[in-house]
């Protein structure tokens, strides 16, 4: 009795043994009424018409006759129909190669198999080449829009004549050129941080600016400089260096510039020669010496 | 008054018929049941929809998406696409409009693919894609910071949309009549002669390949909610002109045209012209003011030299009848015409073995005035040239580090003499300590303190006053401490801020600062004590915002400041 009991045990523990593989590996199972196994793959769909399946690929697929469209989650009947945008994931029969199942969802869904298990069944076939016309340019780097959330942290060293009381901001093209889209905190004396979240495949133009468009950096030889750009790659953290050598609205080649350099409650443009793009600030006390140059 | 409003529009005209840039674009129209732009990829999603390449391609299809940075455009699901007047009907299609080439996928009955090139269909070959030309970004769960139904793209520059539409994650949206997203790679359309403002929301009037008409919907504490205009001509990367007119509701108005051209990697010249003048409606205005700026920039090996030459017109009015003023005292009447010349050379940082760094600058010029540079009151002489020149030093400390602090200090020292007896001394120091007290707070303190001596040797108190006369301040209450004011000028700074981020999303910045200034009075000047806070929260993905103001402990009757600064951003 005890020998049957464990002869029973261990062929159920056998026969356990042996179904593991199946379990491990669920892409590779066999639903009726495919004749082979089957395989899933997973991808963006471009449409399906004509008795074919386009993945974004650019390669098309046969469907079986009597394949199902269902849902991907539940697996049961879907009111979605395969159009652009939505993600699929199709069985293929290996023995046909043919869609025997095309279940739908409208977030992505997870990879089952890789696409070279599944490319023999293409009935179009895409060129393994990169689009030239998207190849990496003046050596940047090539623009890989998986969409992560990446930690990008600016660094600035600005010149030692910005005024203290100043804050530094960010103006990039992705935020309209707006010269107060990204504003800084100090770090040290002269530098100062900002982090920002942004996507993989973000390209990015930008230039540091005082709050304004007349007080945006310049370059160490006085000239404007064009601005700086990255492109936001795959890594978990981007650290960009730079340096603002000058103002647009600060000469540093003046030296010594008495012409209101320092302009006081008292007499706030004590030299007033230059000529006045900007209104002077509100009144003042009225001063006790005659304004004059030199 | 007129004559320089004239020679400003032919300025400008001459400006607009240099032609064409090198990157010439095209206005693409692009019509949908829904589109959706998603700034951080500069990519439009659209769905049930069709675009228009004037002259060029049409394209009808479930979804277009059109990637603006690279001039892409994707089309898929049922497309129908009429190229150079051809049809072609296509599961989907993508176009590179920069370069021309085109791939479609049929099924006819099978699939099939086509390459285009130079948007010919009679020249279509039979030709495998390349793998990755199809692939739709994935944009699932993200937030989109514009929608619309309607949006005009010139290429390489912006896009606007009529009417706009930004959802706020809370079910809210924000609907505007019109909204341009400027995504040049080149900011000079984007870039503007405008003062800083607290708020400065642009406004598309029109835009094409060369040129972006803005208004600007702003507000500061000087002037309040104003409006502006500003026009941008764009030639290539190196030449821009900038013309702008601003406040345009106010009395008190400046209109300015910049040019600015590089003329190589190494030079580059710049040439401002403004008129400001006071009026209101169409009276006769009260003062006008005009001055034009020129100056060209010349890299050196280790350093840059710099002429800056500048003439004014005081006043571009007639003498007023009484010899003083216009209308009332307030648009005094001042006949000079100054002009200044100014060559300037300024080195590169000179970076020491242990850690410090200087540089040095110079400076060379005159002033000229037929008036006289310096008034008779001051002086009987009349001073019709001076000229002047100046040195500078400036040295910048390495920063130190002790556990977990950082120090470093800076100091400028500039002379500048007059050919006249008068010598400016200025002196700024600025000394700061850093400390980061764990990964979300940082505590940066800092001194700064800066001097500005003018000296008039013999003469000092004919440009200073004596102090033996009583003096009373504006509202009436004596001032003693003014007369001590003799050309000396000093302003400290204490001041200690705390960084608090958590996260990415969110920033709490706190300042308290003390100033301690000579002269400075009761309710005149900078206020000796201040805090403030700012706070910067990114409640969405596609959504920043900012508040912050500031305390003044009751100088000159003022507790918080009038103003909140206030801003959202993408």
């Amino acid at each position: 009795m005890m020998a049957r009991r464990f002869a029973v045990l261990w062929l159920a523990a056998l026969l356990l043994a042996m179904s593991a593989p199946l379990v491990a590996q669920p892409a590779v199972s066999t639903p009726s009424p495919a004749r082979g196994p089957i395989v899933r793959f997973a991808g963006q769909l471009l449409d399906a018409q004509a008795g074919f399946v386009f993945f974004t690929t650019g390669d098309a697929f046969r469907i079986a006759s009597g394949a199902r469209v269902v849902d991907y989650k539940t697996g049961g009947p879907t009111t979605l129909l395969p159009h652009p945008r939505l993600y699929a994931s199709a069985s293929f029969d290996t023995a046909s190669g043919e869609i025997v199942e095309l279940a739908l969802s409208r977030s992505k869904i997870p990879a089952e198999v890789s696409y070279g298990a599944i490319k023999k069944f293409a009935v179009a076939l895409s060129a393994p080449v990169a689009n030239p016309d998207l190849a990496p340019k003046n050596g940047q780097a090539p623009v890989i829009g998986t969409g992560k959330l990446v930690l990008v942290t600016f660094t600035v060293r600005v010149p030692p004549t910005t005024p203290l009381n100043d804050q530094i901001y960010i103006a990039t093209d992705i935020s309209n050129w707006n010269p107060v889209a990204i504003q800084m905190d100090r770090k040290d004396a002269l530098s100062y941080i900002v982090t920002q979240q942004m996507r993989t495949g973000t390209k990015v133009r930008y230039r540091y600016t005082r709050g304004s468009w007349t007080s945006a950096e310049r370059g160490a030889t006085g000239l404007e400089v064009p601005p700086h750009q990255f492109t936001v790659g795959i890594q978990d953290v981007i650290r960009r260096d730079d340096v603002v050598y000058q103002w647009a609205d600060q000469n540093s080649a003046d030296p010594g510039g008495g012409a209101g350099s320092i302009p006081t409650p008292f007499d706030p443009n004590p030299f007033a020669t230059g000529f006045p793009t900007r209104p002077l600030p509100p009144a003042a006390p009225p001063h006790p010496h005659v304004t004059s140059t030199p | 008054m007129r004559r320089s409003l004239f020679a400003l529009l032919a300025a400008w005209l001459a400006l607009a018929s240099l032609g064409r840039p090198a990157q010439a674009g095209e206005r693409i129209e692009l019509r949908g049941k829904h589109i959706s732009f998603f700034s951080d990829r500069l990519l439009l999603v659209a769905q049930a929809t069709a675009i228009d390449v004037p002259g060029r391609v049409r394209l009808r299809a479930d979804e277009i998406r059109y990637d603006l940075r690279n001039d892409r455009v994707l089309a898929a699901g049922h497309v129908h696409v009429v190229m150079h007047g051809r049809p072609l009907e296509a599961l989907a299609f993508a176009i590179d409009l920069h370069s021309g080439t085109a791939y479609a996928l049929l099924t006819d009955p099978l699939p099939d693919s086509l390459k285009i090139v130079h948007e010919r269909l009679s020249g279509a070959v039979h030709e495998a894609p390349p793998a990755d030309i199809f692939v739709l970004s994935d944009v699932n769960g993200l937030r989109p910071w514009i929608r619309g139904t309607h949006a005009s793209v010139t290429e390489n520059v912006g896009v606007t949309f009529a009417p706009a539409q930004f959802p706020t994650g809370s079910g809210i949206t924000v609907p505007s009549p019109r909204y341009l997203f400027v995504f040049a790679s080149n900011p000079n359309y984007a870039n503007n002669t405008l003062p800083g403002a607290a708020f400065d929301q642009p406004y598309a009037l029109a835009t094409g390949p060369h040129f972006a008409d803005l208004a600007h919907f702003r507000f500061d504490a000087q002037h309040g909610a104003t409006l502006a205009f500003d026009h941008h001509l764009v030639f290539g990367e190196n030449t821009y002109a900038i013309a702008s007119i601003a406040p345009v509701n106010r009395a008190a108005k400046v209109a300015a045209l910049t040019f600015s051209q590089k003329l190589g990697t190494k030079i580059n010249q710049t040439l401002t012209t403004s008129l400001s003048w006071f009026n209101t409606g169409f009276n006769q205005p009260l003062s006008a003011a005009q001055s034009t700026n020129y100056r060209i920039s010349k890299a050196l090996r280790h350093s840059y030299a710099q002429l800056s030459l500048t003439q004014s017109n005081n006043s571009l009015l007639p003498p007023p009848p009484n010899g003083q003023y216009w209308g009332d005292a307030g648009h005094g009447w001042d006949p000079r015409h100054p002009f200044s010349a100014d060559l300037q050379w300024n080195g590169y940082d000179v970076r020491l073995h242990n850690g410090f760094a200087f540089h040095l600058s110079s400076a060379f010029g005159y002033d000229h005035d037929a008036q006289g540079v310096i008034p008779l009151a001051n002086d009987p002489v009349p001073y019709h040239t001076i000229w002047h020149h100046g040195v500078g030093l400036f040295v910048q400390s390495p920063l130190f580090k002790y556990r977990d602090a950082t120090f470093g200090a800076t100091i400028e020292q500039d002379e500048k003499w007059y050919s006249y007896p008068h010598r400016v001394d200025q002196t700024s120091l600025r000394a700061t300590v850093s400390r980061r007290l764990n990964k979300t707070i940082n505590l940066v303190g800092t001194f700064d303190l800066q001097n500005q001596l003018d000296d008039y040797h013999a003469r000092q108190f004919v440009f200073f006053k004596p102090p033996a006369l009583p003096y009373l301040a504006s509202d009436g209450t004596p001032w003693p401490g003014y007369l001590a004011y003799a050309g000396a000028t000093t302003q400290r700074d204490y001041r200690l801020d705390a960084y608090y981020t958590p996260s990415g999303y969110f920033n709490f910045t706190t300042s308290f600062q003390y100033t301690h200034d000579f002269p400075q009075f009761h309710g005149f000047g900078r206020q000796p004590y201040s805090a403030s806070f700012d706070i910067r929260a990114r409640p969405f993905p596609n959504l920043g915002v900012e508040i912050g103001r500031s305390y003044y402990f009751n100088w000159n009757k003022q507790g918080w400041s009038p103003q909140w600064t206030f801003a959202v951003s993408p």
